[in-house]
């Protein structure tokens, strides 16, 4: 089928086997990229599986729109048992911008798969249709810069690498897959997975493979719409942005993508550094890494200085290959409340100094030095004293030496919170009912890939952001899009927050789904997308079709919107019966709700700020009801997942005891 | 056109402004999609120049500038280059075109700004798109423009 490459690897790691496979039994079924990554993550792995086994399958996966100019498309999709799930190691996606998927795909792969341990240490290299197994002796222990400098040195600089740095290798829990300096696979814990299998790297060079495109007129003409409505909502990022007196240019690297590149991304070059011994580090931000940059800081320091340490140490994390959510948003929420809670009052001798008190509890609201973080995340890599317990991630870190209680008011299934109108998104109820129920369901955080709610449909609320639309005219689009108005009503009839929620909360799973399997960006491309103004008329929802007018111009095959919603209805089932399979039941869904009865941020809203336990639970049996899955058990039923073709799946769930 | 080079005038170029790329390389991918209908690295007309890792940025693209003293133009053996009427653009006839590479060897760019497609075995480069270039239209930060010489 065009737009596939129509094969991929299989790579084991114990036998040192390389095979090709053909693509046709996972796409288009399962579109591509984790939805492809869930299908062989299903075949491959049993409900045994744990992270850390050579059984664990980590996979690579591409979809059918990557290597093509279809805007902010090029992203690789990275899924497997994940570390840092929790208290089971849920299997989930974290997806990478930059050029490995596209490098991939022109070396004539869907995917790679990697699976077993290698015996010694190794790293892939993949191009022009063969794959094959390196020695990585001479990589092991070397930061993520260092590998990809020491790789493309030997291949050339055309070649494209994700490594892991120390703190994979070392099997902490929060470690990342990194490549280029500010792409990354950064939930999931996925670098310690690699790391357990001793592969350091995975690098690709290309290849004169060629993507077959069924309507070559069609996707241009899709691509420029797209870009042209990106114009129209975006601010275009100017050059040579010389505030910080190091050399720095806006610049943007992800292929194909013209969103947080344009938006947000700034590359450094040559910012000194006072703390790792490194003279100086070049490095590119966007949104998360930009972020930590504002955290660590201390009172008394110029903009310059603060600029610098904080460069310095973000960019640290992503060489030791450290996830930056945990560093800015887990750990030092976790620490401020044991500090409030009298559980912990200094963390490595240094003490917990909180300077601002109930609000956000973000780094920068710690009055703990930037040295003492350096510090920290050198003895978590190296799992030296704490860091051994750090290393394990908050929850886990909590049972060993206390803070349970806390940790759970931030985490939930192993992940720090997002978009939830408590511990760092100030949205207003009743957004966040959605984002709960989105939550409950998930593997991980909850809007890793579904902005298009919490964040697209808030931001432009006159009452709430001081947008320019008023709350009403949201209902009006909100009917448009979900064909019911109650999907956003509680705002002023808070008698109506918890009405009709799991309508919302499921067309953004499946959209959100859509977009981690073609594989397009959560920002650019809309689930429940920015809004838009008519010159002189009313707001009304975005371009939410785009993935799909791309895909049938790609492939040949015209489906709508509507079909690809029913795929990835497929795919989001297929992610619950390996969540099932795995333990899964409403119980750890549930577990969201002692989160959001923690009062949200808006305490002048006339609103209720906290959940209704009794509520929620009729909202859930809702959710679980539309969807077709028994509310007792939150597990998928015979006859739904037989009307999305995975018969085979419920026969293995019935063997395992695990359908309704 | 074998023979002596001689100026011949430029209607029109792409210019590049390397301050303004985001290397998102939109450009590279909508090339040969427009040309050829597929896409592959070697059926682009416009060349990606990797950074090294401490460029920070994935590099950045090269172009032809149709040259004003077309070295392929004079370079092939047989007449496959030819001056397009509207735009100026050098252009390749692929009917013509046996593949001898002499107009490559004859660029004066590093990299060559002529690619060559191995599966037809014959050369191609950018003719501007007849007048309508797809990665001038793509390009989300208005880092590259058609630039047309006003007629006299």
């Amino acid at each position: 089928m065009k737009g596939y490459m129509g094969k991929y690897l299989v790579i084991d790691l114990s036998e040192e086997s390389i095979i090709e496979q053909s693509s046709e039994k996972y796409v288009p079924r399962f579109i591509g990229g984790y939805g492809m990554a869930l299908g062989i993550i299903w075949d491959l792995t049993s409900g045994k599986t744990l992270e850390f086994d050579p059984e664990n399958v980590l996979v690579f996966a591409t979809g059918p729109l990557g290597g093509t100019p279809a805007p902010s498309s090029g992203r690789l999709e990275i899924a497997g048992i994940a570390p840092q799930g929790y208290p089971l190691p849920w299997v989930c996606d974290s997806g990478m911008g930059g050029d490995l998927g596209q490098k991939l795909k022109f070396a004539g792969y869907d995917a790679v798969v990697i699976r077993g341990k290698a015996e010694k240490p190794r790293y892939i290299f993949i191009e022009d249709g063969h794959a094959e197994l390196k020695d990585a002796k001479e990589l092991w222990g070397l930061d993520t810069f260092a590998v990809q400098k020491s790789i493309k040195k030997k291949y050339g600089n055309e070649t494209t690498i994700a490594a892991i740095g120390p703190a994979g290798e070392h099997l902490v829990r929060w470690s990342i897959i990194n490549s280029n300096t500010e792409n990354a696979s950064g939930q999931g814990g996925f670098g310690a997975v690699m790391g357990s299998k001793n592969l350091k790297a995975v690098a690709a060079r290309g290849g004169s493979k060629r993507i077959s495109v069924a309507n070559p007129s069609r996707l241009i003409e899709e691509s420029l719409k797209i870009k042209r409505e990106y114009g129209k909502v975006g601010t275009l990022g100017k050059v040579n942005d010389k505030k910080f007196g190091c050399k720095s240019t806006v610049k943007a690297g992800s292929i194909s993508c013209m969103f947080c590149r344009l938006n947000f991304a700034r590359c450094f070059k040559d910012v000194p550094c006072c703390q790792t011994g490194q003279k100086t580090v070049s490095g590119m931000e966007t949104c998360v890494a930009d972020a930590i940059k504002c955290k660590f800081t201390r009172e008394g320091m110029s903009e310059h200085e603060r600029f610098e340490i904080q460069f310095e140490l973000a960019q640290y994390m992503n060489q030791l290959g450290l996830n930056h959510w945990e560093a800015n948003i887990g750990f030092p929420g976790w620490f401020a409340r044991c500090k409030e809670d009298g559980v912990m009052d200094e963390v490595m001798g240094e003490p917990i100094d909180v300077l601002q008190k109930g609000d956000m509890w973000l780094g920068s609201h710690l009055g703990m030095s930037p040295e003492f973080w350096f510090d920290f995340f050198r003895k978590v890599t190296n799992r030296e004293g704490l860091g051994n317990v750090f290393a394990e991630g908050v929850p886990r870190a909590a049972e060993k030496i206390g803070g349970v209680k806390e940790a759970e008011m931030i985490y939930k299934h192993g992940y720090a919170s997002h978009w939830d109108g408590r511990e760092l998104h100030f949205i207003y109820y009743p957004m966040w009912i959605v984002s709960a129920l989105i939550w409950a369901i998930r593997g991980r955080d909850p809007m890793n890939s579904t902005h298009g709610f919490c964040q697209n449909l808030s931001m432009p609320v006159k009452e709430w952001f001081g947008g320019q639309m008023p709350y009403n005219e949201l209902k009006r689009v909100a009917k448009e899009l979900y064909g019911t108005e109650n999907a956003v009503a509680g705002f002023r009839t808070p008698e109506l927050g918890y009405k009709d929620k799991e309508i919302p909360a499921i067309w953004h799973d499946h959209a959100s789904m859509l977009k981690n399997c073609m594989v397009a960006c959560d920002q650019a491309y809309f689930d429940g997308p920015l809004l838009w103004k008519e010159e002189g008329g009313g707001y009304h929802a975005g371009d939410y079709t785009a993935l799909a007018r791309l895909y049938s111009a790609v492939t040949g095959v015209e489906r709508s919107f509507k079909d690809l919603y029913k795929d990835a209805e497929r795919c989001f089932n297929l992610m619950r019966a390996i969540h099932v399979r795995q333990g899964r039941t409403r119980k750890h869904d549930e577990s969201v709700i002692p989160y959001y009865e923690q009062p949200d941020f808006q305490p002048k809203a006339n609103t209720p700020h906290t959940i209704d336990p009794n509520k929620f639970r009729s909202l859930m049996d809702k959710y679980y009801e539309r969807r077709g899955w028994d509310k007792c058990t939150g597990w998928p039923t015979r006859e739904k997942l037989e009307e999305l073709g995975l018969k085979d799946v419920a026969d293995e769930l019935e063997e395992l005891g695990k359908l309704p | 056109m074998s023979g002596q080079p001689q100026k011949i005038e430029r209607k029109g170029w792409i210019k590049f402004r390397p301050d303004y790329c985001i290397g998102c390389q939109a450009c590279l991918l909508i090339c040969p999609l427009n040309h050829e209908g597929v896409i592959g690295y070697d059926l682009s007309r416009i060349f990606w120049i990797s950074g090294g890792f401490e460029e920070v940025n994935k590099g950045k693209p090269a172009f032809c500038v149709q040259c004003a003293n077309p070295k392929c133009y004079y370079a092939c053996p047989v007449d496959a280059i030819y001056i397009d009427n509207k735009t100026g653009a050098r252009c390749i006839d692929p009917e013509k075109c046996n593949g001898c590479k002499k107009c490559i060897e004859a660029c004066p760019f590093k990299p060559p700004r002529i690619s060559f497609d191995s599966k037809r075995g014959i050369a191609i480069k950018c003719d501007l798109c007849g007048g309508d270039p797809k990665c001038v239209e793509i390009c989300p930060n208005e880092a590259l423009s058609y630039v047309r010489k006003k007629e006299k």
